[in-house]
């Protein structure tokens, strides 16, 4: 009988331990304390994480070409560590699958190998050593069967193999001196390995996979307009422009007409009405300077 | 003119964040809107990529003003977007209010 107690007891406190990983969003309640660890790993990487300081690096003409790599090399070590155990924190969050935790896992731990290389203190190599033992050790213990809507699992494959492919050119370009993988080329990668390993990034590389037709969206999407210096005077033409664009009826097409004839030196056919005059109209305000399309404006009486 | 619908522009980090504000509202003024900024690295620099978005023709959007993370929120104004942008050269936690 006393041992048919203890048997009773032993499976009531699994059964309780199970009901416990529902505080940690469907994976059992973490066998270290990530925050703890992160906040030790980031009093370190802080040192290492502030581009102002490779550019003062940079400045001084003493630094060689292999400092300046050492530099970039601390400062992607640095980023990639924290980006890759905040993601872990944020994946664990919702899901307890193993497949997913142990994809988003691999990626951590050549993250700290890199780390671990190039930070030879041996305080952070324990400490490294400590967060990859600690979140590959956890891992291991999920097995359990928690199942979420099948939408957060498709979102968390799909970061993890964006941030897979976002880190194909880190792990490249880490290689690389500065002229070849500049500083600034790394801290966009960097950005973009980020936001692979976001909901939204998720979301985009999947319609971008959706068909040919979003991928040449996107490229259109890539171009980047430069402009002048703005002045308080062009941004009050831009304003008077656009406003008057506003106020336009069907008895200014022929004022409008007049206007494009000089901003469209493409030569297209003419409005035929006043919405389309509109849309051209403000076309150009966007297109043009303003000094540019404030005369035009003024010649064809668009602007009293 | 379908690349304008929504399109990006580069808001240069040397800038500081009076000229920065100017240079959003007089984005602005050209019927547009501005959604969001982000740092990125543009012809070999690292530089403030904004996007913005078309307005119907002829529309004008109310004030918008940026200001450091921290800092006072203008009167009678609403937030409308949070991020890190270059301002002086130096990456700066940023907040953006419209006034309503």
């Amino acid at each position: 009988m006393k041992r048919m107690i203890q048997i009773v007891s032993i499976l009531i406190s699994v059964l309780f331990a199970g009901c416990n990983s529902t505080y940690y969003g469907g994976a059992p309640e973490p066998s270290f304390d990530v925050d703890k660890d992160l906040k030790q790993l980031a009093a370190h990487f802080d040192d290492t994480n502030s581009i102002a300081d490779y550019y003062q690096l940079k400045k001084d003409p003493k630094t060689t070409i292999n400092q300046l790599k050492a530099a970039r090399d601390k400062f992607i070590a640095g980023r990639l560590t924290m980006m890759n155990i905040r993601y872990i924190q944020f994946i664990r969050q919702m899901t307890s699958d193993k497949q997913l935790l142990d994809s988003s896992v691999e990626i951590l731990g050549i993250g700290l190998n890199i780390a671990g290389v190039l930070f030879d203190s041996a305080a952070t190599k324990t400490a490294l050593a400590g967060v990859a033992a600690g979140v590959t050790g956890s891992k291991a213990t999920i097995d359990k069967n928690y199942y979420f809507e099948r939408t957060i699992p498709a979102l968390i494959a799909a970061m993890n193999a964006q941030r897979k492919a976002a880190f194909i050119p880190i792990l490249t370009g880490i290689q690389k001196d500065v002229n070849e993988y500049p500083f600034e080329q790394a801290v966009t990668d960097l950005h973009s390995y980020y936001f692979a390993g976001t909901f939204i990034g998720a979301i985009q590389a999947i319609q971008t996979d959706a068909g040919v037709k979003e991928r040449e969206t996107d490229k259109d999407i890539v171009k980047v307009l430069e402009r002048i210096k703005a002045t308080p005077e062009q941004k009050d033409m831009f304003r008077q422009c656009t406003e008057a664009i506003g106020r336009l009826t069907e008895n200014d097409l022929k004022k409008a007409v007049e206007a494009l004839k000089s901003l469209e030196p493409e030569g297209t056919l003419g409005p035929t009405n006043i919405e389309n005059a509109r849309k051209r109209l403000q076309d150009q305000v966007i297109k043009r300077n303003a000094e540019e399309v404030y005369k035009e404006f003024e010649k064809a009486k668009i602007i009293p | 003119m379908a690349e304008y619908v929504e399109y990006k522009r580069e808001i240069k980090g040397e800038y500081d964040l009076e000229q920065i504000n100017l240079e959003i509202s007089t984005e602005e003024a050209r019927g547009t809107e501005f959604l969001r900024s982000i740092i990125s690295s543009y012809k070999e620099r690292i530089t403030n990529i904004a996007d913005f978005k078309r307005l119907p023709p002829g529309e004008l959007l109310k004030e918008i003003t940026l200001v450091k993370q921290g800092g006072a929120k203008p009167p009678n104004t609403a937030h409308v977007w949070s991020g890190v942008m270059i301002v002086s050269n130096k990456a700066e936690a940023i907040e953006a209010y419209r006034a309503t």
